[in-house]
Formats: C-alpha cells, structure tokens, sequence
C-alpha cells in the first residue's frame, strides 16, 4: 500500500454567461447515476476519498462596487500526488470532464484538461484532515479486516471467550485462515504525524524579552482596532444591505434550509460548501491570514494528539480563500446531521467556537463578536443560521466510504495496528475494546 | 438577538399553561385520544367557546378533578382557524411541514413497514388532522360520561381515531418494561432531584429562557391584530403580542409493538448465546438498558433489583459506573434516549450538551382490537433540535456516540429494508469480549404522527376571537 500523503485539490473555473442552467442539469444528471456511474465511474477512480461540484452563482458584493461571476468549484480529498489523479480521473472520464469545462473556457482536448485545472487551483489556507496518513484503500481493509475478525469471534467455543489469549489465538488462526487480510497490512505502522518541535518552543521563549514588548504594543492596538470595527459593524453597513438580515424570523434562512437538507442524510456522512465575503480593510486580510495559518497550524499538532480536542465526525475540512481576498470558501466533509455537526463543534468544545469565530468574524453576515474570539460561534442557532445562509449546493458529491464514520476509520485502524504487533495480556484487553 | 426590556419571568404562570404539560395524571389512570378534522370552523369556533371552561389549566383548580381535558392544533388547523400568515410564517418549518415530508420520513425512519401508507392516520390519503383532544379519567364511567358531555356531534369536528390510552397498574409497557422514568424537572416550578435533570422550563414551555438562557423562538401578533387584547406582550420582541407565551409544541405517535416477534426473536437468540445463563429477559434488559421493574442495569448489572429504582438512586453517572458499556450497552434504549455524561469523553460537556436536547414524555400504552403499542406523546419548545434530534442523531444513528459501526436503536430505531446490515447490529460490551447480536428486524412500527401546538388559554381564546371576528353578527 502506498505511503501517499492525503492532499486536497480546490479548483475553480469560470461559467460562460448562460451555461449555468445547462451546466447545473449535467452536474445534476451526474449526481442521479452516482451510483451506476455512467458518466463518471465514481468507484473505479483510485485514490479518491471525496469528491465534488459545485456551482457558487453569480452574486453581488453587499460593499464593495463588485460582482462575483459564477464559477465551477471542483474540490476533492485524496491520496497524492494531484496531478496523477487528475490524470487518473480525465482518463476515466475525459468526455464528461471535456463537456463539465466547455460550460466555461476549458480546453477542447483532453491532454489539456490537467494543465488547465492546475492553472485555476487555489492553495487551501486551511486542509484539516481527520485520519491523516490513511489511503482510501487502507481504510476500506481496516473496515473489512474488523468485520471478519469479529465474525471469526462470534464463534468463539463458550470456555475460550473468557480467556485473552484464547482470543487472541483464535483470531491468528482466522488471519491464517484469511490470508487475503494480511496484504493489507501497511510496512509501517502508523500514521502519527511528526510532534510539534520542543525546541521551537524553547527558543522562542529565551528569546522572549526581545520580542514580547514590541508585540503586546502591536496586539493592543490590533485588539483595539478590531473592537471599534466589531462596534461599528453591529449597528451599520452589512446588515442593512442584506435584507435576511432584517428579517426577525429569518423566513428565508428556513426556505434555504429547506431546499439544502433535501439532498442530506442519504448517507451517513454530509458535506457542507460555503462562501461569504470577507470584510474590506488590510487589517481584516492580515488578521484573516494570519488567523487561518494559525488555526491550520494548531489543527495539525492537535491531531498529533489524538483528534481535533475530541471531535472525531471531521472528515475533511477547508478553508480557502477565493476571489482575489474577497470571498472566503469553507468546504467539509462530516458524519451525521447538519444540525449535530454544528452542535457537536459548539456545544461540546469550548476551544473550537473560538476558532471559528477568529475565521468567520472577518466576514460579513457573521453573528456580533467580541474581541475577534468571543460570542459568534458560541452560539449555536445563529451559527447554524449563519452557516445555512451562504451555503450553496454541491451538484455532484461522491464519498468512497459512505457508511464508515471517521471515528470508524480511526477505530479500525488501530484494530489493526494492535494486530500487527505483539500484545501482552493487559493490551489484549483494552485492545478487544476496538472489535 | 434583541432581548426585551422585561424581567425573565422565574416563575410558571401555571394557570395559564394547559395542564398536561405540568402532569402526566398519574392518579387519573384512563385516558382517550381523539383525532378530529374540523369541517366547519365556525361551528367548531363555538362548541369550543362553550367547552372553553372544561380544558384543564395548570394550578389549583377545583372543578372536574376526577377529569382532565387538554387539546392541540396542527399547522393546518391554525391556518384554518384564521391565523394571521405574518404569524404562521414564523412557525418552525419542521411544525408547518408535519411529518410527512420526505426528508422527516427519512431522518425519523418511518418507512418500509413503518411507511404513511401503513398509517392508521395521518398519512397522505386519510383525513387531514386538525386536532387532537386528550382525555383522561379516575376510572372508565367518568372517562365516557365526560365524553357524551362533550357532544362531539354539535362540534363541526369529524372523528377520524379514538384510541384509549390507558396506564398500566405497574406502568409497565406491552414488552413489560416499565417505562417514563426519568422526566426532566422544571427549574421554575420548585424542582427535586439532582442538578443535571433541573432544566429550565424554557426547553418545553416557550415563554420562559431555555437551557441557552435565552427565548425559544415564539410566534408573534401584531399589535393591531390583536384588538381585543387577548394576548400577552411578547418577551423577546417589544411591541408586539405574543402567540406562542406558554404554548408548546406535542409529538403525537401511534407506535405499534410487535410483542411477539420481540420476544419470539430474543428466545432464538438467547438460544444461541455461548453463556447458558442468560435468557431472554437478560437480552431484553440489555436491549432496553433497564430490567422489567425499571431497574436501570447501570446500577444492578446482573439482575432485576426493584430497590434500585425509587428516590434518588435513579439518578446514576455512567461515566462514572459505566464508561465501557459493560453495564449497560451503548447502543441500549435509555443510554441512546437520554445519554446523561456519557456522549462524549468530557463528561462535564457530556450532560451540558445532553440538556439541550431533552423532552418531557407523556406516553401512555394502548390495545385496539389485536394491536398493541404505545402512544408516544412529548413536549418540547424546538422540535428538530429535541424530538427530532433525539429519534434521527440518536436512536437512528448507527454511529452513535462515536462508538458504534452499525447499530440503530434495538427498540425503537429505524431498520433499512434495502440495507440491513447497516443498522439491524445489537453489540453488548464484555470483557475481554463483546456479544455481538445480528438480524433484529423491527419491533416498533409508526401507526400514525402529527405534530401539534398546544396553545396557552390565553392563545386558545385568541383563537377563538378570530372566527368571532369573521361572522359579524356574533361580533355584535
């Protein structure tokens, strides 16, 4: 099995002026044969853990003296590198791929197709991945290899159930007796990224009083800046010009709600696609910039310990910044409800509605903030309302594993690993806690 | 969000509030469900004005107290009462949709055998429900004397179900399990019982702040169109008039039981379990995650204890007893229904999370001829984020708490015909080893569902003024 990394691809493309109608109608034809996969063999591309298109539609700036086109948003999550799966995917499916861009400028041959879809990639200020370091492949083995092993457990005679080592005995036996399971036992064991380097930290604080000063200076009048801004956008501009805004009831919210939940909980998983401006002014870019590099940063060690502070229902999630600095793109794959997604994030963490808020309250339309950090997502109906506000609709989304949960695919991964190394009676316990 | 110039009220205005939502009636052990269409609304308005004085209000009352009589209005019932559109509009969509878009179907799982078309009622080709009236009695002369008193044949009402809904001595279900054990307790309404299960009174009774210390969204009225000054002002938005204030919304469910193939299926399947000592009942408990006295098995794991049911001994951590499931199960009835501190790792987040999605049950078992089930009634003041929460992101869920590959819930959840082995999974926790049970089919199957609002006196008389407004000679 491959030692690929899991990388992610968001690509957008222009829409010629009355292509979206017809474009919308192909994307959604696709979506109908998914599984039948006529126009995309879905299940043959390899390496793919998610894929989707998506039409973000022509829109007005609420403040800025712009127009936003509509574009074709391809996104996907897969196992490297990007440019072989691409070529992978224009192989399989180079008439449909040719048809999906000639609603915009794509190319008219098929070997351009790669060259024209790397020129209109956006680097993702934000990749967040929730079993990093496990190719498609090993996922879906995990998945079977646990399955069997427990079915091979169920037939346990009654006196050796009670006995570890018994148990452990009998499921070597079914490995000998399957030896197919075994091939996909990865050369190394795992998949726990790099620690974070103890002596950036040291270094950073011997060197502290050289920078503290000048930084707390900086910091406060950031801060202040930020507050006056917070103060100013609570009473004016955006919301004025959005009539939802107005709306006490948030009628409108419920029609798009609608519409969107229509197409949710087919599967067990659901993805959400999202784009909202961000607010004008240098310091909102810096203080985006900046927020989203930290953010990301602290996603990557944190998974190193373990999940993303005990949310463990994110497959993928991006943020990226879109339109020249002017729109901000959140693009997710995650287990369950809409609604348990966005209480999940908020009402059984405490860290992560500060993320958010430090991400989202540089945008426009977002619930009052304080302090850049404080209030916003914290509070879960308007973060939901937020969220079902600018969200749009994925046309096509295909998921590789569409009933294994991530915390399924973490679950059964280390299964796995606690099979591929020796245990001693004590690890056999907590280990048959993961069958 | 504007929050309003007024205090938040910390008491119940109980005498305004219909008295079901404050009692299951206990001491009144029989009951009847009515379904009604209204066919004609002006009649229905009068009938109405005249019984207005036997619906039963919270706080003392003397009269009919070996009787209860409570009521509740669909969406489609309001829009024909004369509601103003500015206010129906502001209903949640779940309650203006009802349970019979596709997507409710889906997420609440009521398809295959449990599809509309197996409906008793409720379902695309029957009667549309407008209302339902809740009955209850000391014993059965009272129960149908009060009924002839009703005179339903001059109420413009056409019946389309009556069903009993009669407590068990023993308030024991058709499985014969006990069942509505732990009710949430409401914080303005001198509360007992441990902290965690004090809820604000605001996550059942709109009115009031809910577990977020802010209002539950409530219908309003505007000023003007409300002249005769029926209703309260509203809390959350000054100015105008306030239709929800001590309303809620009620989940009607006729859930079928198929007792047979329940306990047929845990006989064959205790048959087969490697230890010879557990039975059938053993199976069941584990199922439900409680033994047939109520005994929750997180506090007596091997067998049956009535002592461990009564006081305080019901309230149990199972983070603290349970963290494995070796107890009681994960994927049980009562730990999937109400997972106190034991959703996610963090406890304390655990039973702050748990809180906002809680409902107060009032479920009373029925037999109609051969069938046997439970009418599922339950308050809350959001639908989707309680009700519904609870049936699809709980019991339904196969991934539930994290935990679980591809198990719904044993008793009540959602089993996919198409899919089965995505969800028809029971796994008990052992150590070093788990039992792990395949095939369950379906054992509860929806009958019927509506979703009600159950208005306060004051909304009711507002009601009731509307169609007044319309004939003009009873204006006068």
């Amino acid at each position: 099995m491959g030692k690929e990394q899991q990388e992610g691809l968001v690509i957008l493309t222009p829409i010629l002026p009355n292509q979206e109608d017809s474009l919308r109608r192909l994307l959604e034809k696709i979506d109908l044969e998914l599984t039948t996969s006529k126009l995309i063999p879905f299940e043959k591309i390899p390496c793919v853990h998610f894929l989707r298109w998506s039409i973000l539609p022509a829109s007005e700036s609420l403040h800025r003296s712009t127009r936003y086109p509509a574009q074709l948003l391809f996104s996907s999550s897969f196992d490297g590198p990007a440019e072989s799966y691409l070529k992978s995917l224009i192989e399989l499916a180079s008439d449909t791929l040719l048809e999906i861009y000639a609603h915009g400028n794509g190319p008219s041959r098929s070997d351009e197709l790669v060259s024209y879809l790397l020129a209109h990639r956006h680097r993702q200020n934000i990749f967040y991945q929730g079993h990093p370091g496990l190719p498609v492949a090993q996922i879906l083995a995990d998945d079977h290899l646990r399955k069997t092993i427990g079915q091979c457990c169920d037939h346990l005679a009654p006196e050796d159930r009670n006995d570890p080592l018994k148990i452990r005995q009998r499921i070597e036996t079914c490995l000998e007796e399957n030896p197919e399971l075994t091939h996909s036992f990865p050369e190394t064991i795992r998949r726990h990224r790099e620690p974070y380097r103890i002596w950036h930290l040291i270094l950073l604080t011997l060197t502290a009083p050289f920078w503290l000063c000048p930084a707390l200076l900086v910091l406060i009048l950031w801060l202040a800046f930020i507050r006056t801004s917070e103060w100013q956008d609570d009473e004016t501009q955006y919301r004025k010009m959005d009539p939802v805004e107005f709306d006490p009831s948030l009628i409108s919210i419920k029609k798009q709600t609608h519409t969107l939940a229509r197409r949710e909980d087919l599967i067990s998983q659901n993805q959400f696609t999202h784009v909202v401006e961000i607010k004008p002014g240098v310091v909102r870019q810096i203080t985006l910039h900046t927020i989203l590099l930290a953010v990301n940063f602290v996603g990557q060690i944190s998974w190193a310990r373990k999940a993303l502070l005990g949310i463990s229902t994110l497959h993928f999630v991006k943020w990226v910044i879109i339109d020249k600095g002017r729109r901000l793109l959140f693009i997710s794959n995650y287990d369950g409800s809409a609604i348990k997604y966005v209480s999940d994030f908020v009402d059984r963490s405490r860290s992560i509605p500060l993320a958010l808020t430090a991400i989202w309250s540089n945008t426009v339309g977002f619930p009052d903030t304080r302090f850049l950090i404080f209030r916003g997502a914290a509070h879960q109906p308007s973060l939901l309302d937020f969220l079902r506000r600018y969200q749009v609709p994925a046309q096509v989304w295909f998921s590789a594993y569409p009933h294994i949960s991530s915390s399924n695919i973490l679950n059964s991964a280390d299964f796995r690993e606690g099979l591929q190394q020796p245990l001693t009676p004590d690890e056999i316990l907590t280990w048959l806690k993961t069958l | 969000m504007a929050q309003n110039p007024l205090a938040v009220p910390t008491v119940l205005e109980e005498s305004e509030i219909q008295r079901l939502l404050l009692s299951g009636y206990a001491s009144l052990p029989y009951g009847q469900i009515f379904l009604f269409t209204i066919h004609d609304s002006a009649r229905f308005s009068d009938w109405l004005e005249q019984h207005s004085l036997d619906l039963s209000y919270g706080g003392p009352t003397a009269a009919h107290e070996h009787s209860r009589l409570n009521l509740a209005f669909t969406y489609a019932a309001l829009e024909l009462l004369g509601l103003p559109s500015t206010t129906l509009e502001q209903f949640p969509l779940e309650f203006q949709q009802g349970p019979l878009s596709p997507r409710r179907l889906r997420i609440l799982g009521d398809t295959g055998s449990s599809s509309p078309s197996e409906w008793h009622w409720g379902g695309p080709d029957d009667p549309e429900v407008h209302l339902t009236l809740l009955l209850y009695a000391k014993d059965l002369t009272i129960l149908e004397k009060r009924e002839k008193e009703l005179s339903f044949h001059t109420s413009g009402l056409k019946l389309i179900q009556k069903s009993p809904a009669h407590l068990d001595p023993e308030h024991k279900d058709h499985f014969g399990f006990k069942d509505g054990i732990v009710q949430p307790q409401l914080r303005e309404r001198s509360p007992r019982g441990p902290a965690e299960n004090i809820l604000p009174s605001g996550e059942f009774i709109l009115g009031y702040h809910n577990a977020r210390e802010e209002y539950p969204a409530s219908p309003s009225v505007q000023d003007r169109q409300d002249p005769d000054h029926n209703l309260p002002e509203h809390r959350a938005t000054p100015g105008a008039k306030d239709f929800g204030c001590n309303g809620s919304f009620l989940v009607y469910r006729q859930l079928k039981q198929n007792v047979t193939e329940f306990w047929d299926f845990l006989e064959n399947k205790a048959a087969e379990l490697p230890e010879k000592e557990k039975d059938a009942t053993w199976l069941a408990a584990k199922m439900v995650g409680r033994w047939p006295s109520g005994a929750p098995l997180t506090l007596s794991p091997d067998q049956d204890d009535p002592n461990q049911l009564e006081g305080p001994n019901d309230y149990f951590s199972y983070a603290e007893k349970d963290p494995d499931g070796l107890r009681c199960p994960f994927a049980s009835h009562v730990r999937r229904s109400n997972p106190r501190d034991a959703l996610y790792p963090n406890a304390a987040l655990s039973t702050q999370f748990t809180r906002l999605h809680r409902i107060i049950r009032r479920g009373r078992p029925y037999t109609l001829g051969e069938e046997k089930g439970l009418n599922f009634l339950c308050f809350n003041a959001d639908i989707a984020n309680q009700f519904e929460f609870i049936q699809h992101d709980w019991m339904n869920n196969p991934k539930f708490a994290d935990v679980l590959y591809d198990e719904s819930d044993p008793i009540s959840g959602y089993q996919d015909p198409k899919h089965p082995e995505l969800t028809h999974n029971f796994s008990i926790p052992g150590k070093p080893l788990r039992t792990r049970v395949s095939g369950l089919p379906r054992f509860v199957d929806v009958r019927g569902s509506a979703y009600f609002f159950m208005p306060s006196r004051k909304a009711l008389h507002f009601l009731i003024s509307l169609q007044n407004r319309k004939t003009p000679q009873s204006a006068w």
